[in-house]
């Protein structure tokens, strides 16, 4: 299975819907923690599925991870995949100010032989999504970082690039087309 | 055009060139525009029952842009707004930690009406389609 985690703060939902927008239907599990007040969680799913035909979803406790997704991490929970296909919701305390944290996700995941991994890292304020960069580039993901002079705020990104863990630094336009050239590739 | 059918926003900033020239763009974009110079202010049309976009000026004297969310979050007038700051401020500082989730974007001054504009829609589909939500929940 192709993992994409994708971690995103202040500034993302417009980020991530110009990644998605007119984003084709791909063998990918997209997962998308974005920090965003509950209120807006479900007007944000919507707003994604207007741009894409990959089918989108709230997570929900217990979930399983399936392609052709992109899955939204709720508001008010960390987020953890179990064996890389099981998610797992909790309350634990926030992390770096947040709840989801990117952070915690993407260390929960782990190097399997039959899973690729992508670690994105969007706008945002704080350093949440470094260390889980780090580790997803020790699992063996490519990892990419939002090009900090397209971001609102830089210092998460930023934060990403400084742990010298990062595959690339793209603008909104080249992360979609690394994202689509991953789905594609057999 | 100015039909005032965009929605409301307000401006929160203690700097009256600020206020007067987001004012007049957004205006004639056709949104209604509340100018309001503090957080205080800003608190009390919140109790009156403002919903709609807040553009929210980061550093104000007395209370500043995080007290002024801060005081929004503990007196539970979240509800039906979105937030975002228009700062001068090139780097964003370490009071917004913990805050995150409850700024939505971040607008640094001095901007661009084309770019306001755009912005403003775009934070307002989020107050629309959540009251429309709440309207068949």
């Amino acid at each position: 299975m192709k993992i994409v985690i994708i971690g995103s703060s202040t500034g993302g939902p417009q980020i991530i819907e110009e990644i998605f927008s007119g984003f084709p239907v791909l063998p990918l599990t997209i997962i998308v923690i974005q920090h965003i007040s509950p209120n807006f969680i479900q007007v944000f799913k919507k707003h994604i599925m207007s741009f894409t035909q990959m089918e989108t979803q709230v997570i929900v406790d217990g979930c399983k991870l399936s392609e052709k997704k992109i899955l939204i991490a709720p508001a008010g929970f960390h987020l953890l995949i179990n064996s890389n296909r099981i998610c797992k919701l909790n309350s634990d305390e926030k992390i770096h100010g947040v709840r989801p944290a990117v952070d915690r996700t993407m260390l929960s995941l782990k190097k399997r032989e039959n899973d690729t991994l992508m670690g994105i890292i969007l706008t945002g304020m704080g350093r949440d999504g470094a260390d889980g960069i780090v580790h997803m580039h020790s699992c063996g993901a490519v990892t990419i970082v939002q090009e900090p002079r397209t971001c609102p705020i830089k210092s998460m990104p930023q934060a990403a690039i400084e742990t010298g863990h990062v595959d690339f630094i793209f603008s909104p336009d080249d992360i979609k087309k690394k994202l689509i050239e991953f789905g594609s590739i057999t | 055009m100015t039909n005032n059918s965009g929605g409301r926003v307000m401006i929160v900033d203690d700097d009256a060139n600020v206020r007067f020239t987001v004012k007049v763009v957004l205006k004639d974009a056709g949104f209604e525009v509340i100018s309001v110079e503090n957080g205080i202010k800003c608190l009390e049309c919140l109790k009156k029952g403002f919903s709609g976009v807040i553009l929210l000026d980061i550093m104000m004297p007395e209370m500043d842009g995080w007290d002024t969310i801060q005081a929004i979050l503990d007196n539970g007038l979240e509800n039906g707004i979105v937030i975002s700051m228009l700062t001068a401020k090139d780097k964003p500082d370490n009071k917004m930690i913990g805050l995150q989730e409850h700024v939505f974007d971040y607008l640094t001054k001095p901007f661009e009406s084309e770019d306001l504009i755009r912005r403003v829609t775009y934070y307002m589909s989020f107050v629309n389609q959540n009251d429309k939500s709440k309207l068949y929940s």
